[in-house]
């Protein structure tokens, strides 16, 4: 039976659900091929260079750039990564009750971007963009009903900041950077579209120019930035009012709180919240991993409704 | 180079390095204030609800009214204490008044009959997200306090801030002994409430 849920982005949704996924059918590879995944493909960077720009090592460059790309892909491939991580989401889903889908249809990733652009664009200095490729709608714990956007990736462990990192099991830079967006609506209407995103290194004496609130720590760890709800007219001081109604002393601190922890960034658009952020966790054992991304993603929801009622 | 225009420069170097410094002093010690502030527009609005809660559970408290006053006793003392503006004064009240109201919540979850009143659960409900505001209003103005007390105490800033009269603030904390009080679980038996202890 299909359900409907509440969407930030199109109302209600009605989505059409696949089977769960059983497990993985393709081949176990051991983990010290899986290991050589990430450095296969970094070894090609270099290779590559010594190919281009070496006469008399090009052979070898060539060799090596050959052996980074397609050895690190081969082990992606059968030992299913993607699949492997889809199926962890999955697993988060079900943990939380939430309904799954883990591909999105054609033009949905596009109204969702259309939507919150800032959470996929770039800041140099700034904040990395995020990614998502599965979709998640059930209710918090407290009741409020939530989509959740997610993504898991491959990564090591020097692609991540070490506040965070979290170092469970044997040692190994080897897990996933779990990417999340959360929405859900707020009961009132604020009439404003705020952008609070962690705030750029570069942003020093003169250069420090965004809204700055009573907080010395929370202008310190998040750029804030203010817009009216039609995206066109110029911001009057009384749209400041707002603003404060929003960042009230409880949602700033539970938001310097997160921001450590997940990397956090919110918009507030009118009477919808969009918190996201990201969570590296660490492992090199399939089954920890996928325990450890659960408990990411099911932190991350229960965080994303923890600042709700300060800002209503 | 020659020895004045070096001189110069040296000045020039000096006085800007003063300049920014003092600048940045100015505006740490402009957030204390600000943080401060945040805590009192806080404090006022919980000074504000607290007779409304009262007015509406005097007449189921009827026999009990020892608890109320002792409430509003303490809501007058932290207007005083705000008033006057000493923050070991306001944190004191405050903490006295938290303490007041800990042990009427304590009381009405020993007798529910006096929430079921739909207007004391909404002012019961506004009165403990006050109590969150004020806790993250004290911790983001210990947090603007912290970074100017760094500033005054290091260098270069310390120079200036001697200079200039600038020196440390205190943080804004509870009374530990007041802490340990409200902490403890309200005890209706202690106010002579509950079954006399004999």
């Amino acid at each position: 039976m299909r359900e409907t849920y509440w969407d930030p982005f199109e109302g209600t949704q009605t989505p059409a659900l696949p089977a769960p996924e059983k497990g993985a059918s393709k081949w176990v590879l051991p983990d010290y091929l899986k290991k050589l995944e990430l450095p296969l493909l970094l070894l090609a960077f270099p290779a590559f260079a010594v190919a281009a720009f070496s006469d008399t090592y090009r052979f070898y460059g060539v060799a090596a750039f050959t052996i980074g790309v397609g050895g690190g892909l081969a082990i992606n491939h059968f030992s299913d990564a993607e699949g492997t991580l889809r199926r962890r989401l999955q697993a988060a889903a079900d943990a939380l009750g939430f309904a799954f889908r883990g591909l999105m249809p054609d033009g949905r990733l596009g109204t969702i971007r259309r939507r919150v652009p800032e959470l996929f664009t770039l800041r140099i200095g700034g904040s990395i963009p995020l990614v998502i490729s599965t979709e998640m709608w059930g209710e918090s714990p407290s009741g409020v009903p939530l989509w959740l956007g997610a993504a898991a990736l491959q990564s090591a462990a020097l692609f991540g900041g070490p506040k965070q990192d979290r170092s469970v099991g044997p040692e190994t830079m080897f897990g996933n950077t779990v990417m999340m967006i959360a929405g859900y609506r707020l009961e009132r209407d604020t009439g404003i579209r705020v952008l609070i995103m962690p705030e750029f290194v570069t942003a020093i004496g003169p250069l420090d120019r965004d809204i700055k609130t009573e907080s010395v720590e929370f202008n310190a760890k998040f750029n804030i930035r203010m817009s009216m709800a039609d995206g066109q007219s110029a911001v009057p001081d009384e749209a400041t009012a707002d603003l404060l109604r929003v960042l009230t002393p409880a949602f700033q601190a539970t938001l310097i709180d997160l921001a450590d922890r997940f990397a956090a960034r919110v918009i507030v658009d009118r009477d919808t919240v969009f918190f996201a952020g990201y969570q590296n966790v660490r492992a090199l054992d399939a089954d920890l991993l996928t325990g450890l991304v659960r408990s990411s993603v099911d932190r991350f929801a229960e965080a994303a409704v923890s600042f709700k009622r300060y800002a209503e | 180079m020659s020895a004045a225009l070096t001189l110069i420069l040296l000045a020039v170097l000096v006085i800007g390095v003063y300049v920014l410094c003092y600048n940045g002093l100015v505006a740490a010690r402009q957030k204390v204030d600000q943080g401060w502030s945040g805590i009192t527009v806080q404090l006022k609005r919980r000074h504000a609800l607290v007779p409304n809660l009262v007015q509406s559970v005097r007449s189921a408290m009827d026999h009990e009214s020892s608890i109320l006053d002792r409430i509003l006793e303490a809501r007058s003392t932290a207007l005083a204490a705000l008033a006057g503006n000493d923050h070991a004064d306001v944190a004191k009240a405050e903490a006295a008044l938290s303490d007041a109201l800990g042990r009427f919540v304590g009381y009405t979850e020993d007798n529910p009959e006096i929430t079921a009143n739909e207007n004391v659960v909404l002012l019961q409900k506004q009165l403990e997200e006050t109590e969150d505001q004020i806790a993250a209003a004290r911790r983001l103005h210990n947090g603007n306090v912290e970074a100017y007390n760094t500033k005054v105490l290091s260098i270069p800033w310390t120079f200036i801030a001697r200079m200039n009269n600038y020196s440390t603030e205190p943080m804004f904390d509870v009374d530990p002994v007041e802490m340990k009080r409200i902490v403890a679980d309200p005890s209706v038996g202690d106010l002579g409430l509950g079954p006399s202890k004999t």
